[in-house]
């Protein structure tokens, strides 16, 4: 499980954008399996959700915009 | 029982006059109570007073007056100002202002209000109130947690600072409006309510007033889809089921009529904001019909509340997330002493806390050194000051060198009310696995109407050695009313034996000073500024240790190391006192 987290921990909020020197990451809830963000209400089930909507919303919409 | 209040506010243009007309004839036909708050304006206006004082029907109406919308000719040839809000006025014209509406109050009723309003009314404001004129029970007098963030949030256009104080309605100190009286001699004899409720997770991490009890706003956030917002309710029902814990609730709808109309910029349809009020009422009409509500005027409000809530007593709220329906759990408490939030996204992490111990006097307007600021000093708060882990009370467990920070898991709680002013509330078993040991652990608040709260720390179902298994919980402060720091100089990290030496101390000069204490009972901040020590006590021996800050990260720290075997469980209390 630790090693879970220290994998996962530079993933940046892809909601809320939290900054990485602030250091707010995305965490991993074991319980319950799911990425959540400790700042926003964002939170996902699977790692491809994640990576999904930064790829998708944040790099090509917000270029786009 | 959830105790509602709706409230109208009578202002002067067309499509406002247009829009509460509809609002009166949707709570007519729906035989709810309604409290209407005359704005200056409209109290002059005899074309619109007339047409008020001719109900659409024989609902029950209740009239008072609202100390917002004041702005006009009259106003200012009057007055000589262009200051906009009461509670920044110059306390004679603020005064002259209250004077003038509740003469022409009384000319137009025949007698004086029991219920008033603004977005703030500080102590002396209310005092005034309650001095000459005390038939006012009532008052709407702080926008909950509409503070720093509102002000981003509205562009820095906003200059109203409401920061800290309570959620639930309360008797305000004479010293201070925003904190909650200790008893009724403290009490300056008005019962408070809130404009509008808010969700208690947005107020934390976002501004607050588009997740509110208002669907013009709920529209201006476009948590909408045409007429359809089951946030909406999904929110009501979250205030509704508070009344579970407290044994009341109480639910504050505040839409002033221009939000519901079709000039409002906020509008995508002005038609399906107000279908979504119309959906409101009729919501607070059922849970009426299934005895979890009471629709009431604020003047019937204010003849329940004595035997719900009196002086002195603590409240809590369980809030969950209503807006994304995730995990996410926070709990709100306040009382006399303090206001504290928690957030159960990191383990529970202390997130935001007001000390009201002190008994600070706070007023606003030109003549105080408050001046604009109406927020409450935090001497937690993770929003304001980059995370918990620059200003949060938190813990983490240490073993054979590895360690398991609380705020790193996401917990949910069950929270019990088991008698009146106390609150118990309790995580779910986090399973742990730390230097080949597993086992679980479970965390506990115990709070009341003092100013304590006990943490207690319980470890079950070990698997393997635990031996040494230390749990260390870490207090880190700051005292301000923004994100942007306070001078500390003056405030002094302190320390207490178990064998009552004592221990030095350091007086706070941003020069990054640590101290460690063996044989430690209690750490601790000594606030001057604050008129108030916090200290952190142990049950028994323990390790204290004293961080001081430096300039670039201007907070200081205590902490307190404490052995969790062979007992596996232990307490510490985190006490407020006023010094």
């Amino acid at each position: 499980m630790a090693e879970t987290e220290k994998k996962l921990k530079p993933l940046l909020c892809p909601a809320c954008f939290a900054k990485e020197i602030e250091p707010i990451f995305l965490h991993f809830d074991p319980e319950d399996q799911e990425y959540y963000c400790i700042k926003c209400c964002y939170f996902a089930k699977d790692r491809k959700m994640v990576d999904l909507f930064m790829d998708d919303f944040v790099r090509h919409k917000l270029r786009q915009w | 029982m959830l105790h509602t209040n709706i409230v109208h506010r009578v202002d002067t243009t067309a499509h406002s006059l247009e829009s509460l007309h509809y609002q009166r004839k949707l709570a007519s036909d729906l035989a709810v109570p309604v409290t209407s708050l005359i704005s200056y304006n409209a109290l002059f206006d005899k074309t619109i007073m007339d047409n008020i004082r001719s109900p659409d029907s024989g609902n029950s109406e209740e009239f008072g007056l609202h100390f917002w919308n004041y702005k006009s000719e009259r106003f200012h040839a009057k007055y000589q100002t262009r200051e906009q809000a009461l509670w920044l006025l110059p306390r004679s014209i603020r005064t002259a202002l209250i004077d003038e509406m509740m003469q022409g109050f009384h000319e137009q009723f025949g007698h004086f209000p029991t219920s008033v309003g603004c977005y703030i009314i500080d102590a002396w404001t209310l005092s005034y109130i309650k001095a000459h004129y005390p038939s006012v029970k009532i008052a709407i007098n702080s926008c909950f947690e509409e503070g720093v963030k509102m002000y981003y949030g509205n562009n820095r256009n906003w200059m109203l600072f409401s920061d800290g104080g309570p959620w639930n309605p309360y008797y305000p100190s004479r010293h201070n409006a925003m904190v909650p009286a200790a008893s009724e001699d403290e009490s300056i004899g008005i019962i408070a309510v809130p404009h509008l409720n808010r969700d208690m997770i947005m107020a934390l991490t976002s501004r607050d007033d588009i997740y509110a009890s208002h669907p013009g706003n709920l529209v201006r956030g476009r948590l909408n889809q045409n007429n359809n917002c089951p946030y909406q309710e999904r929110f009501t029902r979250a205030w509704a089921r508070q009344a579970q814990l407290n044994g009341w609730s109480y639910l504050n709808i505040f839409v002033s009529s221009p939000w519901l109309s079709d000039k409002h910029w906020a509008n995508q349809n002005y038609l399906d904001t107000r279908d979504l009020y119309r959906q409101l009422l009729v919501l607070l009409k059922d849970l009426e019909a299934d005895g979890e509500n009471s629709n009431q005027t604020m003047n019937d409000f204010a003849d329940a509340f004595p035997a719900i809530h009196r002086p002195g007593d603590a409240t809590i709220c369980h809030w969950k997330d209503e807006l994304m329906q995730g995990k996410r759990e926070v709990l709100w408490t306040v009382n006399s002493h303090y206001r504290a939030a928690f957030d159960f996204n990191i383990g529970g992490t202390l997130v935001d806390l007001r000390p009201f111990a002190g008994r600070i006097e706070h007023n606003l307007g030109p003549e105080t050194p408050a001046r604009w600021n109406g927020n409450q000093p935090f001497a937690i708060s993770a929003e304001h000051k980059g995370g918990h882990w620059n200003s949060g009370m938190t813990g983490e467990l240490q073993l054979r060198g590895e360690k398991f920070s609380f705020s790193d898991r996401r917990t949910r709680i069950s929270v019990e009310y088991p008698q009146k002013n106390q609150w118990i509330a309790t995580t779910e078993p986090l399973r742990v696995d730390l230097a080949g040991a597993r086992f679980e652990v479970v965390s506990q608040w115990q709070g009341s109407c003092d100013g304590v709260i006990q943490l207690k720390r319980i470890i079950t179902e070990v698997d393997g050695v635990i031996e040494e298994l230390v749990w260390q919980e870490s207090f880190s402060g700051a005292w301000a009313t923004s994100e942007y720091p306070e001078d500390l100089r003056g405030a002094e990290l302190i320390a207490e034996r178990w064998d009552n030496q004592k221990a030095s101390g350091i007086a706070l000069d941003y020069q990054s000073r640590t101290q460690t204490i063996d044989n430690c009972r209690s750490v601790g901040i000594h606030l001057p500024q604050a008129h108030l020590s916090i200290t952190l006590e142990a049950e028994s021996e323990a390790i204290g240790f004293l961080d001081e800050g430096f300039l670039f990260s201007p907070s200081y720290r205590f902490r307190l190391s404490i052995p969790l075997t062979p007992q596996t469980q232990a307490s510490l209390w985190l006490k407020q006192k006023k010094s």
